[in-house]
């Protein structure tokens, strides 16, 4: 319950459809002309976006910045289609304006040296273009660890820019090591300056236990929450997760990036399956059919 | 055309410059709308609801979207009254728009001792009371469902403050009419109308509630027509102002209200939708007003009441 956060300027922009794309089957990345958020947005912070413009579905939908060209004053956005939102999204035609709030939240710390190893399952993919883009900037090795269900559900390595070192998994060993991401990353733990996480809430617990076991000689960890959203400005307190401080913290304000350790995994391990209700399918396919 | 007159009168007290209230717990205690200068337009803000003790709030989920509205179960999540009487209150005084602090309690002795904390501080230009928390002595019966229970509150809190002092109405009842006569007579001087109607939503995957809380409260324009009904009866029913509350999402929804009875506005869920909610709307009826050629908003009144419309009465 920190009252005291900080809140990226907020800011109303009508982004006008320049692109869409199916990036891998049933995943949509749309670009969308909105030079203001594009010259503002940092990695991992995330655009508010109005999908209808009557009353249904009524709240906005909040999506990562996926890369950010400011020279054209476009940013994409990654998604699958989970609802009636998405619908929309997914069949917008070039040309077509939606009004976007942002940029929101806290970005990615990114590092000015060493390895940073980027840890991605299922959609959690999003933010990740845009990280390795400012990585590359300022030299830092992008070490990329990212794993979905099958093999058509990983990422496009050649979409990332700058020089990308890619390992992959798998849950039905298609491609990459047969199992999830997370087994991979003990090896890489040693070499990494610094680990930016995003992907369905199971897969960033299980990314939380590998760290606590390392203790102290852990790299320092931002991971990137989700949670259903009203406001995203801090006011409704509806997207929290349990903090460490025995309260909650909010997703839009204190997050979506948050330092690992604010989090109470226990708790929310303990809030269970209710936590998941909105995961779409592809994504619970990617953590939840293990041991199927 | 001379400029438009959009102040209502809650209270002597309590004088708005515009008819707009931004509604409890859509708003925080309005900080983080400041930075995005999202007060514009808004005659006053409704804070959160504030407790005796701080409270955490509820697990999540705590909302999910429905039909045309939205399903809360936030828990009053709130720092408690003296984080808001000693830190938050003095924090309001460089602000235009006046602060009504919304309160909440388990108990008449927590009402009062909100209530009291907060005399001593600056800022609070009235008290919004939400009597539709579960009264722990009652076994949990909500305040606002009982007429006894609602004029007992209402009566103990009017004894401990000379503020300006409103009751939110929960429209989770039979007879409305009845309690908020019985809240009139304890001594609140305007009713809030209406609090969120409970409702419930469930997860087809899983065949669970979607809220972690199971039920929450619905809001937005969903209940609109719902909120309307409420408005029109309590305000031919009570000698209070009454203020709307209920799923506006323009001007020409806030207008329906007034026309409907109530004296000003609240503005919830559309705060939840765009930052400059509170601009939208009363642009909105500042087109309104130009159009029918008013030029106080207080002339938006119910037909009935409405001069032409007595004189075809008699």
């Amino acid at each position: 319950m920190s009252a005291t956060a900080t809140l990226s300027p907020g800011l109303l922009e009508r982004g006008v459809v320049s692109l869409r794309e199916e990036v891998m089957p049933g995943v949509w990345k749309l670009r969308l002309h909105s030079p203001r958020i594009s010259a503002l947005g940092r990695p991992g912070q995330f655009v508010h976006i109005q999908c209808a413009q009557a009353a249904d579905p009524l709240l906005r939908r909040p999506f990562s910045f996926c890369d950010i060209n400011p020279a054209a004053g476009t940013y994409d956005i990654l998604f699958n289609v989970t609802g009636q939102g998405t619908a929309i999204l997914a069949a917008a035609e070039a040309g077509q304006a939606f009004e976007a709030l942002g940029p929101l939240g806290r970005p990615f710390t990114i590092p000015d040296h060493g390895t940073l190893l980027a840890v991605a399952g299922g959609l959690g993919v999003a933010p990740f273009p845009l990280v390795a883009r400012f990585a590359a900037e300022r030299g830092v090795r992008f070490r990329w660890l990212n794993g979905a269900y099958t093999a058509n559900q990983l990422f496009p390595v050649d979409q990332l820019p700058g020089a990308v070192e890619a390992r992959l998994a798998t849950e039905d060993g298609s491609a990459g090591l047969r199992g999830r991401v997370t087994e991979l990353v003990r090896a890489e733990l040693q070499e990494a300056t610094m680990i930016h996480a995003c992907g369905p809430t199971p897969m960033l617990s299980a990314l939380a236990d590998i760290l606590f076991d390392h203790g102290g000689s852990a790299p320092p960890c931002e991971m990137s929450l989700e949670a259903p959203m009203g406001c995203a400005l801090g006011t409704c307190l509806g997207c929290v997760v349990p903090s460490t401080d025995g309260g909650y913290a909010r997703v839009c304000v204190e997050g979506a990036v948050m330092d690992w350790r604010t989090v109470d995994w226990i708790r929310l391990a303990a809030m269970g399956e209710l936590i998941h209700h909105r995961t779409p399918p592809s994504r619970v396919g990617a953590d939840v059919k293990v041991g199927d | 055309m001379a400029e438009l007159d959009l102040s209502v009168r809650i209270t002597d007290d309590l004088v708005l410059a515009t008819p707009l209230m931004a509604a409890s717990g859509t708003f925080g205690f309005g900080f983080e709308m400041e930075k995005v200068g999202g007060h514009a337009g808004y005659g006053a803000l409704i804070s959160k609801g504030t407790s005796v003790e701080p409270r955490v709030g509820n697990e999540p989920p705590r909302i999910a979207e429905v039909p045309a509205g939205m399903l809360n179960a936030i828990g009053l999540q709130n720092p408690g009254v003296e984080v808001v009487a000693g830190t938050y209150a003095p924090r309001w005084e460089e602000w235009e728009v006046p602060v009504v602090v919304n309160i909440v309690g388990d108990s008449v002795e927590d009402y009062v001792a909100v209530v009291e904390r907060l005399e001593s501080a600056p800022n609070v230009a009235g008290i919004e009371l939400n009597i539709s928390c579960p009264n722990v002595g009652a076994k949990g019966l909500m305040f606002g469902v009982d007429a006894g229970l609602a004029h007992a509150v209402t009566a103990a809190v009017r004894s401990a403050t000379a503020r300006p002092l409103i009751v939110k109405l929960t429209p989770n009842v039979t007879d409305l009419v009845s309690i908020a006569q019985a809240i009139v007579d304890a001594g609140a001087d305007a009713l809030s109308a209406v609090n969120t109607y409970v409702g419930m939503t469930l997860d087809l995957q899983s065949g669970k509630p979607v809220l972690a809380n199971v039920t929450g409260g619905l809001s937005g324009p969903a209940i609109r027509p719902l909120a309307l009904h409420a408005v029109y009866t309590v305000s031919r029913a009570v000698s209070v102002p009454v203020i709307a509350s209920g799923g506006v999402m323009s001007g020409d929804d806030a207008v329906e209200f007034l026309l409907a009875g109530a004296v000003a506005v609240q503005v919830g869920t559309l705060n939840f939708l765009r930052p400059d909610a509170g601009r939208f709307v009363l642009q909105g009826i500042e087109a309104h007003m130009q159009r029918i050629g008013v030029r106080s908003v207080g002339e938006i009144r119910p037909a009935e009441s409405q001069p032409s419309a007595q004189e075809a009465v008699r």
